[in-house]
C-alpha cells in the first residue's frame, strides 16, 4: 500500500507541475495542443490522488499499522467508520484529503470549460497546477501520509473526542468550503492576468463561490454543534484560533459574495472584488497554516508539525503575488459608474462590506496578538474572548439591521 | 474630492475608527480576556506576578487530587523539562482531557499564597496528539 501510495503521489505531482508549466507555455507558445495536455494533467493529477486516497483508505481498512498514519489514528477495535474517517485525523491525511478535494474540483472546472472561457483557462489551470503542487510537494516530501514504521500489532487509535459522528461529516465539509474558494481566486488571477477583467470571471465561478461559502459556513455550524457536545472545547463558540480561522474566509467570502453583485449590475467596485477574492483565498490557507503550524496554541489543534514554513512562503508567495498583479492591473479595473448617495443599494453593499471585512479585520488582528505582542515587545499577550465578544457583538448586531433594511432600499 | 465622495470616506473612517476606538476599551477592561501567555518558569520569574496570565505547562505526574464531587481541583503544572513548578487551584467544569502529562494551560491569576488560581482550564491528552516529531517542530518557525 506504501509504495502505490508513494508513487501515485510522485507522479501526481508530476502531472501538477506539468499542468502549472504546460499552460504557462501554452500562453507564450503557439504550440496547439500543449493547453490540453495541461488539463490532462490536471485529471489525470486526480485520478492519481484518488488511487493515493484509496490506498490510504485500504490501509486503514486492513489494519495495515505498519503505515504510521494508520498506527497513530485507527486500531484494530476500531469502529468502520471511524477507520474511515481517520484518513483526515492527522496533519499528512488532511493535507491529502486537500489535495483530493482540490484536484476533483479543478478538474470539474476543466471539463466544464471545455468550450467555454478559452482565453482564461490557461492562467485558471495554471493558478489551480500551482497550488495543486504545492500541496502535492507538501505530502510527498514533508508531511507523507505513507510514511512507514515497524511492524506494530495494533495502533494508538483515534483520539477520543475526535470519535463522534461529526468526525465523519466536519472536517471534509469545512474542506469543501476552503478549498473551493480556490476556484473563484483562480478564475480571478487568470482574469487579471490576461486583463479580460470583464464580469466573465466572476460570472462562470458565481456557483462555486455560492457552494464553497455554503460548506463553510456549514462546516463551521457543524463544528460548533461538536464544540458543544465535546466537553473542554469551550461551548459554542470560544474565539478559538482554530475556529477564527475558518470564521475569517467565510465573512471576506460574505463581503465577495455581495459586492459581485455591484459590479454584476453597474462595474463598480472591481479592484474591492478582486482583493476580497485574493484576501478570502489567502485566509483559507492562512487558516489551514495557523491550526496545522502550531504557532498559536488552541485546543483544537490535532497535529502541529514542521509544515510551517512552507506554509508561511507559499502564503507569502500567494498573497503578495496577487497584490502585485492587483497594482499592475490597476488600469483595466477603473468603475464605470459612481456611488449615488448614501442610501443608494450600491452604498448599503459597500457598507455591509466594510463591516464584515472591518469584523474580519478585528479577529484576525486579535487572533494573532500573541505573536504580534511577542514580535513587539517580548512577551506574549493573548486576547480571550470578552474582547472578541465585546467588539464584535454590535457589529454584528449592525449587521443583522442591515439584513433587515437591504431588501427595503433596493 | 467632491462632497458626495468626501461622505463616503467620512462613513468608511467613521466606522474603522469606531471599531479601533472599541478595541482599545475592550482590552483596558480589567479580567477582559487580556492574558499574558508565558510558561511556568517565565511566570515563576516574574517574582510577584500582577494581572491575569495564561500559564502553558504538564501536568505533574501523581498531582491530581480532586475536590468537591469533582468539581474543583488543585493540581500541579511543571514545564516540559520538569524544572519549575506551580501549584494550581481550579473550580469548574474539568475536561475528560484532563489527566496526569496532559499539556494544559491555566488561565487566572496568582493568590497572595502562592497558588494560582484558575478560571479557565484547557487541556490536550498527551498520548493522542502527535508528540515526538511535533515537540521539536514546534520551535521550527
Amino acid at each position: 500500500m506504501s509504495t502505490i501510495g508513494h508513487f501515485a503521489l510522485f507522479l501526481a505531482l508530476s502531472c501538477a507541475g506539468w499542468a502549472a508549466v504546460a499552460s504557462w507555455l501554452s500562453t507564450v507558445s503557439r504550440a496547439k495542443g500543449l493547453q490540453r495536455s495541461a488539463e490532462r494533467g490536471l485529471v489525470a493529477a486526480f485520478a492519481l490522488v484518488v488511487l493515493a486516497v484509496v490506498a490510504l483508505e485500504t490501509g486503514f481498512v486492513r489494519n495495515d499499522f505498519s503505515l504510521d498514519a494508520v498506527y497513530h489514528y485507527s486500531s484494530v477495535s476500531q469502529p468502520l467508520p471511524y477507520k474511515i474517517g481517520a484518513l483526515w485525523g492527522g496533519q499528512a491525511g488532511s493535507l491529502l484529503l486537500w489535495a483530493f478535494i482540490l484536484s476533483g474540483m479543478s478538474t470539474l472546472v476543466v471539463a466544464t470549460n471545455r468550450a467555454k472561457n478559452r482565453a482564461l483557462m490557461p492562467w485558471v489551470v495554471n493558478v489551480l497546477g500551482v497550488v495543486l503542487t504545492f500541496f502535492l510537494i507538501l505530502t510527498n516530501f514533508i508531511a507523507s501520509p505513507f510514511a512507514t514504521g515497524p511492524l506494530r500489532a495494533d495502533g494508538v487509535g483515534l483520539n477520543p473526542q475526535l470519535k463522534n459522528y461529526w468526525m465523519m461529516i466536519h472536517p471534509p465539509t469545512l474542506y469543501l468550503g476552503y478549498v473551493g474558494f480556490t476556484i473563484p481566486f483562480a478564475f480571478g488571477i487568470a482574469a487579471l492576468v490576461s486583463r479580460r477583467t470583464s464580469d466573465v470571471w466572476f460570472r462562470t465561478t458565481r456557483r462555486w463561490t455560492i457552494f464553497a461559502w455554503f460548506f463553510l459556513g456549514t462546516g463551521i455550524l457543524m463544528g460548533s454543534y461538536w464544540a458543544y457536545i465535546e466537553l473542554g472545547w469551550g461551548g459554542y463558540w470560544a474565539w478559538d484560533p482554530v475556529e477564527n480561522a475558518s470564521l475569517m474566509p467565510w465573512l471576506t467570502g460574505t463581503a465577495f459574495l455581495h459586492s459581485v453583485m455591484i459590479q454584476e449590475k453597474k462595474g463598480m467596485m472591481k479592484v474591492w472584488n478582486m482583493t476580497l477574492v485574493i484576501l478570502t483565498f489567502c485566509l483559507a490557507i492562512f487558516g489551514t497554516f495557523l491550526t496545522r503550524s502550531g504557532i498559536i496554541s488552541s485546543v483544537h489543534s490535532f497535529a502541529t508539525s514542521d509544515i510551517g514554513p512552507a506554509f508561511a512562503w507559499f502564503l507569502a508567495f500567494a498573497f503578495f503575488g496577487s497584490l502585485v498583479m492587483l497594482v499592475l492591473r490597476l488600469d483595466d479595473l477603473k468603475s464605470e459608474a459612481r456611488m449615488e448617495s448614501v442610501l443608494s443599494r450600491e452604498a448599503s453593499f459597500l457598507f455591509n462590506n466594510m463591516m464584515l471585512v472591518g469584523i474580519a479585520a478585528t479577529v484576525l488582528l486579535l487572533t494573532t496578538f500573541p505573536l504580534i505582542s511577542e514580535a513587539a515587545t517580548g512577551r506574549k499577550v493573548t486576547m480571550g474572548p470578552p474582547i472578541f465578544n465585546l467588539v464584535n457583538i454590535p457589529w454584528a448586531l449592525i449587521l443583522l439591521f442591515l439584513i433587515g433594511v437591504g431588501p427595503l432600499i433596493v | 474630492m467632491d462632497g458626495r465622495r468626501l461622505k463616503f470616506v467620512l462613513i468608511a473612517l467613521g466606522i474603522a475608527a469606531t471599531m479601533a476606538f472599541m478595541l482599545v476599551v475592550a482590552t483596558q477592561k480589567p479580567d477582559g480576556g487580556f492574558a499574558y501567555y508565558v510558561t511556568v518558569r517565565e511566570f515563576r520569574d516574574h517574582g510577584q506576578p500582577v494581572g491575569h496570565f495564561r500559564v502553558n505547562g504538564k501536568v505533574a505526574r501523581g498531582s491530581i487530587d480532586r475536590r468537591d464531587n469533582g468539581s474543583r481541583v488543585l493540581f500541579t503544572i511543571a514545564d516540559a523539562d520538569g524544572g519549575a513548578t506551580l501549584p494550581v487551584d481550579f473550580s469548574g467544569i474539568i475536561p475528560d482531557t484532563f489527566v496526569d502529562e496532559a499539556d494544559v494551560v491555566v488561565e487566572g491569576r496568582a493568590r497572595p499564597d502562592g497558588v494560582f488560581e484558575a478560571t479557565k482550564l484547557m487541556a490536550k491528552c498527551p498520548s493522542k496528539y502527535e508528540s515526538k516529531t511535533t515537540t521539536t517542530a514546534k520551535t521550527g518557525l
